[in-house]
């Protein structure tokens, strides 16, 4: 049989092992740093090079010319639960942005109201779902407004 | 050529039971070349799977934090050239899996968690034969300390993010109210709402912590 515990005691304990996994991560984010500082340039040469990528990719692709763009505006809104295709391909590009920014609004407060709540695998589903959206509607929204820089 | 350079790493490397010796005994370069071949492997053979890097390395670094804690609470051990991992009902079990390939397994895992893909196996059952009825862990545990850890470290992997790093910021770090929600940048709506979180995630994770020790 167990020795039993107080609450405190098993407070103290799970506090000590959070700790415990705390210093874990710690100690890989150190690993990481100096990789990180040691090869500078190759990370920014990897940058330069897509962006490079990028803008051939702009120059040659059917966005820039403006004939095609069904297909890559329907990728890129998949998964944001907002239609935003139509608005895009008539060129109404604020029109878009509006909507786009409205539903990271409902968004944000979503994910702020589920953090509150009491966890369970509903709750955590739901949390992911809306994280992902999220991410999905800030890289739609990237994407108007690289075309509308253009 | 690349076969030999290959072969030569190969050969410097040191073996799964060199590994889980020096992490059950803290050594720093271990835990540092554990780390990093893990990553190197991890790096080249999920390099196109997940479509953010800060996703990856998130579940990189979670799935090593795994291994790492498993290791060192005694849940793997060495006999002789192989590894064995602890069965929920105490018997210990030869592992079938490297440990690249099973962190590997690990990390599978978490991404199908994050993909919300459930109807997938988890880790645990992936490599390990385990024996059918196996009794509760705790009904077979010695009550000794290593136990005492193992389990709250097992309660605290299946714990969520979200609940882990406010119970890391209030509980280790002793972060007030006011300061958590600064860090987390306004993830929660008010303070009443991450003072309840908090509550509920220590509340949830306590009571899992004594229901395995067989205190409820």
């Amino acid at each position: 049989m167990k020795r039993q515990w107080t609450e405190e005691e098993l407070e103290r304990r799970i506090a000590d092992r959070l700790g415990e996994r705390q210093r874990k991560l710690n100690r890989m984010e150190e690993w990481e740093r100096p990789r990180r500082n040691v090869r500078l340039w190759k990370p920014a040469a990897t940058v330069l090079a897509l962006a490079a990528c990028l803008a051939v990719a702009v120059y040659v692709s059917p966005l820039s010319g403006g004939s095609d763009i069904g297909a890559d505006y329907d990728e890129a809104a998949r998964g944001t639960g907002i239609n935003v295709q139509p608005l895009l391909r008539e060129g109404r590009y604020d029109e878009a942005l509006g909507k786009v920014d409205s539903a990271l609004r409902v968004a944000d407060r979503n994910i702020r109201e589920l953090n509150d709540e009491h966890f369970d695998d509903e709750v955590e589903y739901a949390l992911q779902s809306e994280e992902m959206k999220k991410e999905r509607l800030q890289a739609l929204r990237e994407k108007i407004m690289q075309k509308m820089n253009n | 050529m690349i076969h030999q350079l290959l072969n030569r790493q190969r050969k410097e490397l040191p073996s799964d039971a060199d590994i889980v010796a020096g992490l059950q005994a803290h050594d720093r370069s271990v835990e540092e070349q554990f780390y990093r071949s893990a990553k190197q492997y991890f790096m080249t053979h999920f390099k196109d799977i997940f479509f953010d890097e800060d996703r990856k390395q998130e579940i990189f670094q979670d799935s090593v934090l795994r291994l790492w804690t498993e290791i060192e609470d005694g849940r793997i051990r060495a006999a002789g050239a192989h590894l064995e991992r602890l069965q929920a009902s105490g018997a210990w079990l030869p592992m079938t899996a490297n440990l690249t390939t099973f962190l590997m397994a690990i990390a599978r895992n978490s991404y199908r968690e994050v993909v919300r893909s459930n109807k997938e196996q988890t880790y645990g059952n992936i490599f390990d034969i385990t024996p059918a009825g196996g009794a509760p862990m705790q009904d077979v545990d010695d009550a000794d300390e290593a136990d005492d850890i193992r389990i709250i470290d097992e309660c605290i992997q299946e714990m969520p993010p979200r609940c882990l790093e406010i119970l890391t910021l209030f509980y280790y770090e002793g972060r007030s109210l006011d300061e958590i929600m600064t860090l987390r940048c306004g993830k929660n709506e008010s303070k009443t709402g991450l003072k309840t979180a908090k509550y509920k995630c220590m509340q949830t994770l306590k009571q899992r912590v004594m229901e395995r020790r067989g205190q409820l």
